[in-house]
């Protein structure tokens, strides 16, 4: 074996040595603590979210119903029903709050957490 | 009640790395997470502190790191291995915080003085550098790849894909790097030789 080859062989012998003195039980204690305290934020965040987004739809549905009442009007008159002129009295509003309400939720929360 | 919980930390220290992150990923399970966290943490923190030679800063990036980790755990493929996943990560981090300490220096830059040339070139190497020094020696990519692929066993592939760099130039990175690490650690290696 050459000088060459010889300090090679070393070379990688000393670079192959594995990473030691890590004091792994104290990082992963930091690092769980970091994450629950992470995933606490993210509920506390979401919750609040969903209870603001509840909140605010309950609150704007009577308003928006007489807002829109006459494009329900309009609806129930072409489909001359009156059954259906008291479901479309809610359809309306209700669909657009709730699609409020969810959108946020949807783009945030309920990604696909398996691929 | 302690006997379960220990109970359950040694059933989860027998499970695989893959049915740990499927643990992670479907039950958000955090002990899981903390099993993953203590598998993998030195070959994380020893790859940072060797791109950063500074093993605080590294601590810091790894845990950054763990936590971007469980974050996007959902993006997981488990057709490569999780420590895998994990340097892919780690670099990113360290590449990130080097650009936000290199952008903060430049703004400062203008306000400090002028570093005066001492005379003193940076080629005049101490020629009794150990390893770890002579590393700061090396390019960034090399250290990279040299680190992945002797210290930590990957294939030439396999640090392609962690590192994102070229076949070719992972190939070229390695054996530059080899090279310098040779000419710097010479005498030591020769030392060596007749001990």
């Amino acid at each position: 074996m050459s000088d060459h080859e010889a300090a090679d062989a070393r070379l990688e012998q000393a670079l192959s040595i594995e990473f030691s003195n890590f004091d792994s039980d104290l990082f992963s204690e930091k690092v769980a603590s970091r994450v629950s305290r992470m995933v606490y934020l993210r509920y506390l965040v979401l919750s609040i979210g969903w209870l603001t987004g509840l909140a605010v739809f309950f609150l704007m549905l009577p308003v928006l119903s007489t807002t829109l009442m006459p494009m329900n009007t309009l609806l129930a008159e072409s489909l001359h029903n009156d059954l259906f002129l008291r479901l479309f009295h809610w359809f309306i509003p209700a669909t657009l709050m709730l699609l409020t309400t969810i959108t946020p939720a949807l783009l945030s929360g309920f990604r696909p957490r398996v691929s | 009640m302690p006997d379960n919980k220990s109970r359950h930390k040694s059933q989860l220290n027998d499970l695989s790395d893959i049915n740990l992150v499927n643990r992670v990923q479907l039950l958000g399970d955090q002990a899981a997470f903390k099993t993953l966290v203590l598998r993998h943490n030195a070959k994380v923190r020893g790859f940072l502190a060797r791109l950063c030679q500074d093993k605080d800063q590294a601590d810091d990036l790894a845990q950054e790191c763990f936590l971007l980790a469980f974050r996007h755990i959902g993006k997981y493929r488990p057709s490569g291995q999780f420590s895998s996943w994990l340097l892919k990560i780690a670099q990113r981090c360290y590449l990130q915080e080097k650009r936000l300490i290199s952008r903060r220096t430049e703004k400062w830059q203008q306000f400090l003085p002028r570093e005066t040339d001492n005379g003193c070139s940076d080629n005049q190497v101490d020629i009794s550098l150990d390893l770890e020094k002579a590393f700061t020696m090396l390019s960034e990519n090399e250290t990279i790849c040299l680190t992945l692929c002797y210290t930590m066993g990957y294939s030439h592939t396999e640090v392609a894909d962690i590192s994102g760099f070229p076949l070719g130039s992972v190939k070229t990175y390695i054996r530059t790097g080899k090279d310098k690490l040779r000419d710097l650690l010479e005498p030591q290696l020769k030392e060596n030789r007749n001990v």
